[in-house]
């Protein structure tokens, strides 16, 4: 209570922190009146502090009692578990330990030493034993003293008897000692089973030693026996940690290792644990209890852990008995303590209630307190207090109303003007809503029934904005006021003066008599109207009025001068606003039309709807329209706005009686307020329309381009109000803009399109050169580029043939088919060929509409839905060979610069198809030639043979007739015809049918050879004056057409060749002429065949008769020698006097007897060495021999000679010559003969032999300086049986044979003799040979 | 006051309930497929074992388990329809039989997880990167502990019958089980046997493979076992009767068939345990973190009647050794 206090000079008396306080509003609520206000905020709070406090004590008493308690029992508890864990831990420790010895007792028995210790059968028996009552062993084996295993049993593998391996070096035999069995290290087979090795040493320490695999895998079976609590477990962990044993079986065969966990890590550090069990974590990081018991012989330990939550379960529980004793003594406390303190609180909050009520104004209660302690006292005082507060409340309350009355007016007028202010600043674009804020806060702010606001408007003042109180009395019944000094706003406005009157009645006659009928009507008395000045004019006004005389209180009229001076800034604002935003539009509408421009290069319409449609927004037209000067009408372009269309206003006459006419023609801008004012005779055009239209305000601007008018842009209103002339100023530049456009438009298209043009032409040429052998790629190219560039639905190739028009290229973008026809006959009723016929360019304009004129054209379009057509003759060397045709879907002819592009086009073409004919004539001249040229070589190359040139001359014909069959059929000496060559089907039925045919007329051939003329049926079967051989045969062969040349020598037929095909069909010269070419060339062959088999005959015979003279010759030789040998026999005999002796007479005859007979012996030998030569039986006999052993013998034989002749005879041999290979007899008879021709012809001086070698050949030369051989004879002298000259011969003798024979046997050898000589400067015979001898060359 | 009680034991009541709806929600129902080498007439034994797991383990089967059986009929292209039928039922878990079958199933599904049974090798048959992790989505149960097993079942059919000197092996090369022939010969040829392979396809070469034995003059026969060789087992014990040759088996199936003796794990043992891996999965855990079991319990199984018919007297340590000694 001590906390409250009464604030003084408050409106209302009001509490701070007053429990039941209440909102007080200054002059909004009547003071004294209470109101229901949160009670219960602060009702419990004494009542609470006690309770809580008394609570709070028996609380802390209560824990504090408990918590100890629990404290000393949770540890009491926590020991006995610990305790508890670890008896379990030991017994568990025990029970593995037990579980051990018991494996370890049945191995000793199984050790036991037998009867017979070297029964290994027993002892695999007692083994075997084992296995069986001891499933855990898996191995077991006994090694001997030395080491050597003796027996081993496996229950998963062989057992070994006797193997005797050496097991000494394993730990367990080396570890076992006798009466304590050793336990190996645990290991996991396959890393996954535990095992254990148990060794046991049995008859002293040099007994042997028994060994067992134990798989550790079935203390499973105890450690899973061993419970511990619900979760808890016991497990066995090996010295290094790993677990050996657990009840999750999968644990241990995963080889797990708990080194990690701290029990297990303070199990192995520690040797005897401080505490019976720990705290700790398993694998899963749960907490557990976990207690260590160790197996000392094993050196493992055996744990037993349980969760934590489990362990602690029952010390929870007594924990939780704790608790709810402290919450049942809390409870009980708290009735206690609630009873305390509610006596204590009760008058307390009596007082409370008194004084909240004092506080809410309601003065006139007492507060009735009995207690009759200091609390009464304290009722009494508050009832006192109030008696006096009752007093002084009710003069407060006057003072306040009257304050508060004016603090709303002058706040409320300056609402208004803020308010006016803000209207000012969120339209600055309108006035309107700022003058209709400005009278609505005058009518309500100056308690005028009514208020406006009145703006000049020429000579009158309009009321623009009015704002009634009075809903009642209509508005519109104010009529516009004339701005005249006469009305109260006139002179307002005029005066720029505020005019104030107080009662107007009397006024009307003397001053006001305007104001009559308005004031009247409005029963207005009291006036009040203040100018809207700026800057030195007045924009108009505004009034209020009152219906009862009497002025409006001063702070009015300035509010209202206040709000005049807001309203004239704000229509100065707009106004300035508005000029500015227009300036902008219309700059933004240039840009805008220039962007359009420069964005749609190619097409004008765009750029001309932009001009239209800005135009129509900025001069607020109702239409807007661009026209286009056409000829000589006008035809709109573009078209804005919301007037009906009329249809004849699409296209106009350009006539002076159409305003957009008159625009153009007279190139002015026509404007008119008013068309309907103008007189029907100045505009008879534009005043249909306009009555039709119902448009007034009427706009026209020329597009002018270098002083001619191009079109026009004319604007309409429906109402009679005059364009501006910024408007005008405007419209004349978009007209200015649009007319730059339509030129940029025109020269960009005309450029485009002669790129175009250029670029197609360019690329038909390409064409042209990159196929110069095929004419379809050049037409396909320029019926495309002609269908593009011309805007065709299609463009037509057609070429003639003969009297046809053939098609061959059709291109364009119709999706229809574009090959109308496949050939056109050449005559009137086509477009086509009257193009062709008459050598002009031919347009129909509508196809359709010319079925009298070109019947079949007609036929065409109405097939395939053409209108337009133009036809272009192509010209070759001034003959029509083709046309190009161009249709078009729609009636809309082909332009002037379409046509000379076809024009180019079709020259083109011609171009391309001449290269072509160029290009394939030449091909063709060109296979031809080379046909000949192969027949001619054939004809050189098998002189003898007819055979090859006759196929040669078939495959040519094949080829170059495009021959079904080829022929060449002969004439025999017997006149019957036999076939000399033949390729293609039918040989045999064609042989068959020859073989008994003649010469004769009744065949092509004969007929041929008679007429000595080229034989031509271009149709065998139905032709006329065909012979009837060549009818059978082709009847028979299947030949439709064939020609026959015949081949003729010095006038006699030697037969024909022909070509048939299986086609009627004529020949072309070229091809007669050809076959012509080919059968002179077979005569030519058959001759050579013929002349060169004589020649072979008559040489033939020369051989043989050249053989008979030889052997005739050798045989001669032969007999002749025989006879002659005894006559030089005897004649030496009678010589040297053995048949007596002679006179000498008698001898120098037998000398002379001597030396013929020599001679003729000489000669003989020659000519049997010459015949035996030819005959071809000389051999040579080849061996080593020294060319300088031969020359130098050679010489030395034929010393005698020269000497006698008094010759000198030198010989120069080089050193070191090879050793030769080769004849040497006959070698040295070589140069014996010409060494002794030398001498035998040189008289005097000397003869020189020189002998050397180079590159493989003996160079043997032999010089003398006789008289020398003529060079005519010098090719003679080494053929048979000639010499230089008769008279030497005679007087030098020889037979003539020598040189022959050496030059023979030299060739032979391969090697050459020559010679060099002049007359009368002796001779040297050169001898080249090779210093080994191949082999016998053929004596030529 | 009273309304603030009221509402506080309203939430608690509406909490302590949603919580009770929500766990009665949460039953699911397992889906597993089973497919097994065999035939049921002949094979039925180990999928009753299989349910036997799973009851075990607290499964009823049509309340909170289903369990698709199929069978490949102990034909090589049997498994792969088996196996696209069962994945068609969208499995939570693919157990299947024999190396041929798991290898079909790693072919088929690399997401479902696979749990194999009587594997010989899972890691050399490339079904297992290690028998401690297998990585992928198969584990299992191997059928062998090491590779002396075929030796050693060998050497059992040589204490019954010491006369042997050309063993018959009897193997089919489309099983993927070649290994088993390699060890077969090879233990042959340690104990001085000359090994005679006889290859079998089908049911239909049987006959065949029986007379190449004859002509060989085979006087033992090791049968290396696949699905086809076990679905044909009554076949291939009446062969090797009638011929008199004295077998030994892989499977104690075999024996039951009256075949003369087997060393071999128990299939069906693996069956059961088959479903502790299931029940492990189906709570969450990777197979590829599953090691695989190896077997520890190997059955020698002898039939008294095969070896009175074959005229073999079974020695006495044998007799006190097996495991089951069928009359």
């Amino acid at each position: 209570m001590s906390e409250r206090e009464l604030v003084p000079g408050a409106l209302a008396p009001r509490a701070i922190d007053e429990p039941a306080g209440h909102d007080p509003i200054p002059g909004s609520a009547t003071p004294g009146v209470a109101e229901p206000g949160p009670r219960r905020r602060y009702r419990g709070r004494l009542f609470r502090k006690y309770l809580l406090l008394i609570l709070s004590l028996v609380t802390i008493a209560l824990l504090a009692s408990g918590a100890i308690s629990v404290y000393f029992s949770y540890q009491e508890n926590k020991s006995a578990l610990a305790s508890l864990q670890h008896e379990k831990a030991l017994a568990a420790a025990s029970r593995i330990e037990q579980y051990i010895e018991q494996i370890v007792k049945q191995l000793a028995y199984a050790a036991l030493p037998q009867l017979d210790a070297s029964d290994v059968e027993l002892r695999r028996i007692e083994f075997l034993k084992l296995l069986r009552q001891a499933p855990e062993v898996t191995d077991i084996a006994q090694v001997d003293a030395a080491g050597r295993e003796q027996i081993a049993v496996s229950r998963l593998g062989m057992d070994n008897i006797n193997s005797a391996k050496d097991r000494s070096q394993e730990p367990a035999v080396r570890n076992a000692k006798r009466g304590q069995p050793w336990f190996g290290p645990v290991y996991f087979k396959k890393e996954t089973e535990p095992y254990m090795t148990i060794a046991i040493r049995s008859g002293g320490d040099t007994g042997p030693v028994t060994i067992a695999d134990v798989n550790l895998k079935f203390i499973w079976d105890v450690v899973s026996r061993i419970k511990i609590g619900e979760k808890g477990k016991a497990y066995v962990v090996d010295g290094s940690g790993f677990l050996v044993a657990d009840p999750d079986i999968g644990l241990v065969l995963r080889k797990t290792n708990l080194s990690q966990l701290p029990h297990v890590k303070a199990a192995a550090g520690k040797q005897d644990p401080a505490e019976p069990a720990m705290i700790s974590s398993d694998l899963a990081g749960t907490q557990v209890l976990t207690s260590v018991a160790p197996i000392e012989s094993l050196k493992w330990n055996v744990f037993v852990e349980q969760p934590v939550a489990e362990v602690y379960e029952k010390l929870n529980a007594s924990i939780l008995r704790t608790a709810g004793l402290l919450i049942a003594g809390l409870v009980i406390s708290a009735f206690a303590a609630l009873a305390l303190a509610r006596g204590m609180v009760r008058p307390i909050r009596t007082l409370d209630e008194g004084a909240r009520r004092i506080g809410a104004g309601e003065l006139d209660q007492k507060i009735e307190v009995h207690t009759g302690d200091e609390l009464e006292a304290l009722a009494d005082q508050f009832n006192r207090m109030t008696g006096r507060l009752r007093e002084s409340y009710a003069g407060l309350e006057r003072k306040v109303d009257e304050r508060t009355r004016a603090l709303k007016n002058s706040l409320e007028q300056q609402t208004a003007i803020s308010e006016i202010l803000r209207v000012i600043s969120s339209s600055p674009t309108d006035v309107q809503p700022v003058l209709d804020a400005v009278a609505a806060r005058a009518a309500h702010l100056c308690d005028s029934p009514y208020a406006r606001v009145l703006l000049a408007d020429g000579d009158i003042l309009r009321p623009v904005a009015t704002y009634s109180i009075e809903s009642s009395r209509s508005v519109e019944a104010i009529l516009p006021t004339a701005l005249s000094r006469s009305s109260i706003n006139g002179r307002a406005v005029l005066d720029r003066e505020t005019i104030h009157i107080d009662d107007v009645l009397p006024l009307f006659d003397s001053e006001y008599p305007d104001a009559r009928p308005n004031a009247t009507a409005a029963g207005i008395r009291a006036a009040l109207a203040v100018p809207l000045v700026r800057e030195g004019a007045a924009y108009g006004s505004i009034f209020i009025f009152r219906r009862q005389p009497g002025l409006f209180a001063p702070d009015q009229v300035a509010l209202l001068e206040t709000f005049a001076r807001q309203a004239a800034i704000a229509i100065d604002n707009v106004r300035l606003f508005n000029e500015t935003r227009e300036a902008l539009e219309q700059q933004t509408a240039i840009s805008e039309i220039l962007r359009v421009i420069s964005s749609s290069p190619g097409d004008v319409r765009p750029m001309l709807n932009a001009v239209a449609e800005r135009a129509l927004k900025l001069c607020d037209a109702a239409q807007s329209t661009i026209m286009l000067v056409e000829g000589d009408v006008l035809r709109v372009a573009a078209s804005m706005g919301n007037t009906p269309t009329l249809e004849e206003r699409e296209v106009m006459p350009l006539t002076r009686g159409s305003i957009s006419g008159r625009s153009v023609v007279d190139r002015v801008v026509v404007h008119m307020e008013d068309l309907a004012t103008v007189p029907e005779d100045e505009f008879p055009v534009g005043r249909e329309i306009q009555r039709r239209i119902g448009h007034h305000a009427v706009l026209s601007v020329p597009l002018m381009r270098e002083d001619r008018s191009i079109g026009v842009i004319g604007l309409w209103r429906m109402e009679a109000r005059p364009f501006t002339e910024k408007q005008i100023a405007l419209v004349k530049t978009f007209a200015d803009q649009a007319a730059i456009a339509i030129e940029n438009v025109r020269l960009f298209n005309a450029t485009r399109e002669a790129l175009e043009q250029q670029t197609a032409v360019a690329e038909i040429l390409r064409v042209i050169s990159s196929s110069p052998t095929d004419v379809q790629p050049v037409l396909d190219a320029i019926a495309e580029r002609a269908a593009h560039l011309c805007d065709a639905a299609s463009a037509s190739m057609y070429l003639t043939d003969g009297d046809m028009l053939r098609h061959l290229a059709s291109r364009g973008p119709s999706p229809d088919p574009v090959i109308m026809v496949d050939a056109l006959p050449i005559n009137r009723d086509s477009v086509s060929g009257r193009a062709l016929l008459e050598r002009r360019t031919i347009e129909v304009d509508d196809m359709l509409a010319e079925e009298a004129e070109y019947p079949l054209s007609y036929e065409l379009a109405q097939r395939y839905g053409h209108r337009t057509v133009v036809v272009v003759p192509l010209f070759r060397e001034g003959k029509p060979f083709g046309t190009i045709l161009l249709r078009r879907q729609d009636v809309r002819p082909f332009g002037e610069r379409e046509l000379a592009l076809l024009q180019t086009f079709g020259d083109q073409a011609a171009i391309a198809l001449e290269n072509v004919r160029l290009f394939n004539e030449t091909k063709e001249a060109l296979e031809q030639q080379q046909a000949s040229g192969e027949v001619l070589a054939a004809i050189s190359s098998s002189i003898a043979d007819t055979t090859p040139v006759f196929d040669k001359i078939v495959q040519s014909c094949e080829r170059l007739f495009a021959g079904k069959q080829v022929g060449i059929t002969l004439v025999g000496d017997d006149g019957l015809l036999h076939l000399g060559a033949y390729h293609g089907p039918g040989q045999d039925v064609f042989e068959r049918l020859m073989s008994s045919l003649r010469a004769d007329d009744a065949t092509a051939t004969g007929r041929a050879i008679q007429t000595r003329t080229v034989q031509h049926f271009p149709d065998i079967e139905h032709g006329p004056d065909v012979p009837e051989g060549a009818r059978i045969g082709g009847r028979a062969t299947g030949m439709k057409a064939a020609i026959y040349a015949p081949m003729l020598w010095e006038g006699k037929g030697l037969g024909v060749i022909w070509v048939a095909r299986d086609y009627v069909g004529p020949f072309s010269d070229k091809d007669i002429a050809l076959l012509k070419t080919f059968a002179d060339q077979a005569v030519i062959a058959i001759q050579n065949a013929r002349l060169l088999r004589e020649i072979q005959e008559k040489s033939r015979q020369v051989e043989v008769a050249s053989q008979h003279k030889m052997q005739f010759l050798a045989n001669m030789s032969h007999e002749l020698r025989t006879p002659l040998n005894a006559i030089l026999g005897y004649s030496e005999l009678l010589f040297d006097g053995t048949y007596g002796s002679l006179d000498d007479r008698v001898k120098g005859v037998l000398e002379r007897v001597q030396h013929n007979g020599k001679h003729l012996l000489g000669l003989i030998n020659d000519v049997l060495d010459l015949s035996k030569m030819d005959a071809g039986q000389l051999k040579l006999s080849l061996d080593d021999y020294s060319m300088s052993a031969l020359v130098k013998s050679t010489v030395g034989g034929t010393e005698s000679l020269a000497k006698a002749k008094g010759l000198a005879l030198e010989s120069s041999i080089a050193d070191g010559l090879p050793h030769g290979w080769g004849d040497e007899r006959r070698l040295t008879q070589v140069l014996l003969n010409i060494i002794g021709n030398a001498i035998k012809f040189t008289d005097h001086g000397k003869v020189e032999v020189v002998a050397a070698a180079a590159d493989g050949k003996f160079n043997v030369d032999v010089r003398d300086t006789g008289p020398g051989i003529a060079e005519a004879d010098q090719a003679r002298i080494f053929e048979e049986f000639q010499q230089v000259d008769v008279s030497s011969t005679r007087r030098k003798g020889g037979t003539g044979l020598g040189l022959a024979i050496a030059r023979r046997i030299i060739e032979m050898h391969g090697g050459t003799i020559s010679l060099v000589s002049e007359l009368g400067a002796g001779s040297t015979f050169h001898i080249v040979l090779p210093v080994r001898v191949q082999q016998q060359k053929e004596a030529a | 006051m009273m309304d603030r009680r009221t509402l506080v034991c309203g939430i608690a009541l509406t909490m302590l309930l949603g919580t009770r709806g929500r766990a009665e929600q949460t039953q699911t129902v397992y889906r597993i497929g089973l497919v097994e080498a065999g035939a049921p007439s002949a094979n039925q034994h180990f999928v009753d074992a299989f349910m036997a797991g799973l009851r075990e383990l607290g499964y009823v089967p049509g309340k909170n388990i289903v369990v698709d059986v199929r069978w490949a009929e102990g034909q090589a292209d049997g498994f792969r329809p088996a196996l696209a039928e069962l994945i068609r039922l969208r499995p939570d878990v693919i157990v299947v039989s024999s190396t041929l079958g798991a290898v079909e199933a790693k072919k088929v599904t690399t997401s479902i997880p696979v749990v194999f049974i009587g594997v010989p090798d899972p890691v050399g048959s490339g079904l297992a990167s290690g028998l401690a992790e297998p990585g992928g989505n198969l584990t299992g149960l191997a059928r062998a502990a090491g590779d002396g097993l075929v030796g050693k079942t060998v050497q059992e059919l040589r204490e019954i019958a010491p006369g042997v000197t050309r063993m018959a092996i009897l193997w089919n090369p489309g099983a993927a089980i070649d290994e088993r022939r390699v060890q077969a010969v090879a233990a042959a040829q340690a104990f001085g046997i000359t090994p005679l392979v006889v290859e079998i396809h089908d049911r239909n070469g049987l006959q065949a493979a029986f007379g190449a034995m004859r002509k060989e003059h085979a006087n033992a026969l090791f049968v290396v076992t696949d699905p086809m060789t076990l679905a044909n087992r009554d076949e291939i014990v009446k062969l090797a009767a009638t011929n008199r040759l004295p077998a030994v088996y892989e499977f104690g199936e075999f024996v039951h068939a009256g075949g003369l003796v087997a060393y071999a794990p128990s299939i069906t043992e693996q069956f059961r345990r088959a479903a502790i891996y299931v029940d492990k999965i189906l709570h969450g855990a990777k197979p590829g973190d599953l090691p695989i079991e190896q077997p520890t319990k190997f059955e020698l199984v002898i039939n008294l009647k095969a070896a009175k018919a074959l005229g073999i007297t079974i020695p006495k340590e044998m007799l006190l050794r097996a495991d089951e000694v069928i009359q």
